[in-house]
């Protein structure tokens, strides 16, 4: 039980925290780090209930959903990356339209 | 004991995140974010999930962290300011609201339900594997493997569109080999192919698969790619683009095949091979699609001359 406290808990402020920081950073690349900090919350959460379970052995179709997770969550940033570059490139600028990126950045 | 390390963890996490979120420049978050990649491993160890912490060490950290190196490399300008990081109170207060009620209804969960381990054990021996999470992979949910191959895939062919580029097999050098390059890559790259193959065929009864061994193969091309080694090159561009759709391919073909003897897509026979060929196929992919992710996106000022 304790261990499950400890790692869902410490999942719920990850995913948070990550949450916050895309909200307050105008640069992309610093979004992009966010969303990745969000989404190690989500899989910490969804392994740690797999710990959790009882069982024979420890539940694993969350560790196989974790699994391709990570897979795709790199394939996903590895787009917005792109993405993020070829605005650099027509834009000359780092973030997107609209955010008021000339007082902090 | 445990609980000790445990909370070290914890801590740790959370004061990397927030270090995190404040870091002035974006080399140090960078530098942070893999850092805490390295500790996410920890806690999979932790949590009784080897496979996830060799995914998570290799792609989490090691990966991610070099595509976010190299794009900072491109969008960087010399006269970046270190900005200061205010959070507004409002969206303080919100993030801490989320916290509670999020973690209040976490610990809400009650400790004695079962998930799917039951109905997973009771099924082991239908797949002919061993170990549960690569039976899960490859067997119960191969519809999870399969899109996912095909995301990685798309994902491939959105880079190579945004950037414009038809060929990956002109970009294989970033720098001139460096001699200190070439003894690391002689010392390390039998390891990494070892090991990567080790883990492959450890995947029927004990930790370790598919995904492990593509992840740590592709570490060990884009080693090899880093460091200005030509061996990547030898590969022309059609069978590079054959070894991108390996795994994605040899799903579709398996899926078509088999609803000629049953009703459903993807039910398999009792043969070792068809898992075998699946796992080895996904392996390869894998290992060449991350690779092309790394190779694809730089090179701009290269592409514009060619």
């Amino acid at each position: 039980m304790t261990t499950f406290a400890i790692y869902s808990i410490t999942a719920v402020v990850l995913f948070c925290v990550g949450l916050m920081g895309l909200a307050v950073h105008p640069n992309l690349l610093r979004k992009i780090v966010c969303l990745n900090i969000m989404a190690g919350g989500a899989f910490l959460f969804l392994i740690s209930l797999a710990y959790n379970s009882q069982g024979p052995e420890m539940d694993p179709v969350p560790q196989a959903m974790v699994l391709t997770g990570i897979v795709v969550a790199v394939s996903a940033t590895s787009f917005a990356l792109c993405l993020t570059r070829m605005i650099k490139e027509r834009t000359g600028q780092c973030h997107l339209e609209g955010s008021d990126k000339d007082k902090d950045n | 004991m445990n609980l000790i390390f445990d909370l070290i963890i914890a801590v740790c996490l959370v004061g990397i995140s927030m270090r995190i979120i404040f870091a002035r420049g974006h080399f140090q978050a960078i530098v942070l974010f893999i850092t805490y990649g390295l500790f996410l491993a920890l806690a999979w160890t932790r949590l009784n999930s080897p496979d996830i912490a060799i995914a998570e060490a290799a792609v989490g950290a090691g990966l991610t962290g070099v595509l976010l190196m190299d794009t900072l490399g491109a969008i960087k300008t010399s006269e970046e300011k270190k900005m200061r990081i205010k959070v507004p109170l409002k969206l303080a207060v919100m993030s801490i609201v989320l916290v509670i009620v999020l973690g209040y209804s976490a610990l809400q969960i009650p400790s004695d339900f079962s998930g799917l381990s039951l109905t997973v054990h009771n099924a082991m021996p239908l797949s002919g594997l061993e170990y549960s999470v690569t039976a899960v992979l490859l067997d119960f949910r191969s519809y999870d493997t399969w899109l996912e191959l095909g995301v990685l895939l798309t994902a491939v062919i959105g880079v190579l569109t945004v950037r414009r580029r038809n060929s990956l097999t002109g970009s294989a050098l970033p720098a001139p080999a460096e001699p200190v390059g070439r003894w690391i890559i002689k010392i390390l790259l039998p390891f990494m192919v070892i090991i990567g193959g080790y883990l492959l065929w450890l995947g029927a009864f004990a930790p370790g698969g598919a995904f492990q061994a593509g992840v740590v193969l592709a570490g060990a091309g884009v080693m090899l790619w880093q460091a200005g080694h030509p061996c990547l090159a030898v590969l022309s561009n059609s069978s590079w683009r054959l070894l991108l759709c390996l795994g994605f391919s040899t799903f579709l073909i398996l899926a078509a095949s088999s609803l000629y003897y049953a009703d459903q897509m993807l039910t398999h026979p009792q043969i070792k091979a068809w898992i075998l060929g699946i796992e080895y196929a996904a392996t390869i992919s894998i290992a060449i699609c991350l690779i092309s992710l790394i190779q694809a996106s730089p090179n701009s000022k290269l592409d514009k001359v060619s």
